[in-house]
């Protein structure tokens, strides 16, 4: 039901009436799968405990893997109210986006009709493969409303889903009125590769809370590798070679032991399949943390999935586009590396004291001290991190860092503005403080009204 | 002569029939004058306007004895006119129903431009436009649009042609400025966001009054 018309009694009245579709995609894992005889339902936490958080790397790998079809859930047990099952609601994570979900359907648009859709979609797979399904979906909901023009709204990675699908379907690009983008990762993000080294880390990547979800992802190096060698899409959220971090300083640097000199590297997608790790992701063939010869073959076609990806993608972006972004949160920027010793000879091994009392003795440590006088601590000669070092500062959502998320408007960080910014000139708007972090940030007060006014602003303008 | 101040809701045709006079007649004496000179349009008054009411005067008909004297009244009952697009083009031929509230249930189909034309009875307020079967539900406020050139006209006008998104409420904020510009630009007129004769004008003509 829309506002109530004014009309005059006598003479004449108009009544434009419009129906724009508002399509929403979600980010990665944000759509709910049924994925053979398991589901990725973030909404049930009994299932995500049972199937997914205590299974091991290669059972969440197999899970994964795009062998099995996955199919969007379009029926919910949960909280999706039922009459907002054919919108879609149900095929996407209540508990992310439900709250924004709700917010925008209870916006009114005067005599424009505004129905919300949410467009789940099969997270796993090329991010170009998702964009072609949600095309069909939107060539489905435009006609389900007998409407010519739809806005869409992203978040995260469906960023690149829709960046995808409007560069492929030009049909379809000519009926988007609008197009927002909420805390998009245009080239990548830092804690992708830094969790190849890493695994999910408590700390960085969140307390006891997030304990479950770290699972998931895999806390080790071997496990984020194997898990994510089979995962195409999610890949894609690799560090791009146009990445900078803030000034456009790289993002990588890199210490040796033995010449102790930081080094800055160049990224290119070259750089991850680089036979010494780091800069290269994978470790060698025979050495203690290399993945299997199989995983390693997937791990390097899933690299080149992403700079095909990437290299076809570019900086293209839709005439009529404007993007969010959240900043001011401890965000992976890049990372750096203070590598061993090569050689086991710089290495002393401390003999640990104490365990008296009938306890278990203390592991042994390492200790190594390097040719410009700093001294470093090893539980383990081989360290599957490489000394790596966190770069993290508050110029981020807390997983994209804002240079990434500002890319398709490099400099433009508008404050949010209701009713009194030009939006043809202001295309990107940056939000801060807890409610940014890139989970939440779609519900966040000032990037609902943000959005909101860029809604008024296409219906009433001049896209129209 | 009485007087009438008007409230939301009413215009010329409802106060008249109260009074028991014709509305055209009604805006035609000349104590009504300087409102005439302020409003233009007896169709569109402001509430808290003034009408004045002079007391009906009578009038002597001669009628013959033993003949029958037939008076007619020439009323004509008064239609809603509205006009629906989708987007810039006309909803012809479009199948609607129309509820009043005294319980009156109207269907038709709009004309190849788009019109929807039913008397309508003066007592009606509200009107609940029924399209596509159902699925689109308007609820029309009869009588409830405003002058062109005052802030709630304005409102009603833009939200109505798809410039404004906001309640009809009359506040000059940043919201309908907004508002403004945005049917300025559309207009090519100078986008200000001031509410002025040139853009009241602008309005009266896209939306027919």
């Amino acid at each position: 039901m829309n506002e109530p018309v004014p009309v005059r009694r006598v003479g004449d009245n108009t009544l434009r009436t419009l129906t724009v579709p508002v399509v929403f995609v979600p980010g990665v894992m944000g759509s709910r799968l049924e994925l053979g005889d398991v589901r990725w339902d973030p909404d049930s936490p009994m299932h995500m405990l049972r199937h997914w958080v205590v299974a091991s790397a290669e059972t969440t790998r197999r899970q994964l893997s795009l062998a099995t079809d996955g199919r969007v859930m379009d029926t919910a047990d949960d909280d999706v109210p039922p009459d907002r099952l054919p919108r879609g609601w149900g095929g996407v994570a209540w508990g992310f986006y439900g709250q924004f979900l709700q917010y925008l359907e209870a916006q009114r648009f005067g005599s424009v009709t505004t129905p919300v859709y949410a467009v789940g979609y099969d997270w796993r797979q090329d991010n170009r493969t998702s964009g072609r399904a949600v095309a069909t979906r939107i060539g489905e909901i435009l006609q389900e409303q007998n409407a010519k023009r739809f806005i869409l709204v992203s978040h995260s990675m469906g960023g690149l889903v829709t960046r995808a699908m409007l560069k492929q379907d030009a049909g379809l690009a000519a009926k988007a009125m609008g197009v927002v983008h909420i805390a998009q990762p245009a080239l990548g993000a830092a804690v992708f590769y830094r969790r190849m080294f890493t695994g999910a880390r408590a700390g960085p990547d969140g307390g006891l809370k997030a304990a479950p979800f770290r699972n998931i992802l895999g806390t080790s190096r071997a496990s984020f590798q194997t898990i994510l060698s089979a995962v195409p899409g999610a890949m894609q959220l690799m560090v791009t070679p146009q990445y900078r971090d803030t000034g456009g300083k790289a993002w990588m640097s890199i210490t040796p032991f033995e010449a102790p000199a930081r080094r800055e590297v160049e990224v290119g997608w070259g750089t991850y399949l680089e036979a010494d790790s780091p800069p290269g992701i994978l470790a060698a063939q025979g050495q203690r943390h290399a993945l299997s010869p199989a995983r390693d073959q997937d791990m390097r076609a899933r690299i080149e999935d992403a700079r095909s990806f990437h290299e076809w993608l570019g900086a293209y972006k839709h005439d009529n586009t404007w993007a969010i972004y959240g900043d001011g949160l401890e965000t992976d920027m890049g990372v750096g590396f203070e590598l061993p010793p090569r050689s086991s000879h710089d290495l002393r091994l401390m003999m640990p004291f104490g365990g008296g009392f009938g306890g278990p003795p203390p592991p042994p440590t390492y200790v190594a001290e390097r040719s410009d006088g700093k001294r470093f601590v090893y539980s383990d000669p081989d360290p599957a991190d490489r000394g790596l070092v966190l770069v993290r500062r508050a110029e981020g959502d807390g997983t994209v860092p804002a240079p990434s998320a500002q890319a398709l408007f490099p400099g433009q960080a508008h404050a949010v503005a209701e009713h009194v910014t030009d939006y043809e000139e202001k295309r990107q708007f940056r939000v801060t403080g807890g409610g940014a972090v890139h989970d939440a940030i779609c519900h966040h007060p000032e990037c609902e009204r943000c959005l909101v006014d860029i809604m008024r602003h296409v219906l009433g303008g001049p896209t129209r | 002569m009485s007087t009438h101040k008007v409230r939301q809701g009413e215009c010329l045709e409802t106060i008249a029939a109260q009074h028991g006079w014709l509305a055209p007649a009604l805006w035609d004496q000349p104590e009504n004058e300087a409102l005439k000179q302020q409003r233009k349009d007896m169709h569109c008054l402001l509430p808290g306007d003034v009408v004045q009411v002079p007391t009906r005067r009578p009038r002597d008909e001669p009628v013959p004895t033993d003949g029958v004297g037939r008076f007619q009244l020439k009323v004509e009952l008064p239609k809603l006119r509205v006009r629906l697009l989708e987007d810039t083009e006309p909803r012809g031929g479009e199948a609607y129903k129309l509820e009043y509230d005294d319980g009156q249930v109207l269907e038709g189909s709009t004309d190849g431009d788009g019109w929807v034309e039913q008397p309508l009875p003066v007592g009606v307020r509200k009107a609940v436009l029924l399209l596509k079967e159902g699925v689109e539900r308007y609820e029309l406020v009869v009588g409830g649009l405003d002058p062109a050139d005052t802030p709630t006209g304005a409102q009603g006008r833009m939200s109505n042609l798809g410039y404004y998104f906001g309640k009809v409420d009359g506040v000059v904020g940043p919201m309908m400025q907004a508002a403004l510009k945005r049917f300025q630009r559309a207009k090519g007129l100078e986008a200000s966001g001031e509410l002025d004769e040139a853009t009241a004008d602008a309005l009266r003509g896209d939306y027919g009054g």
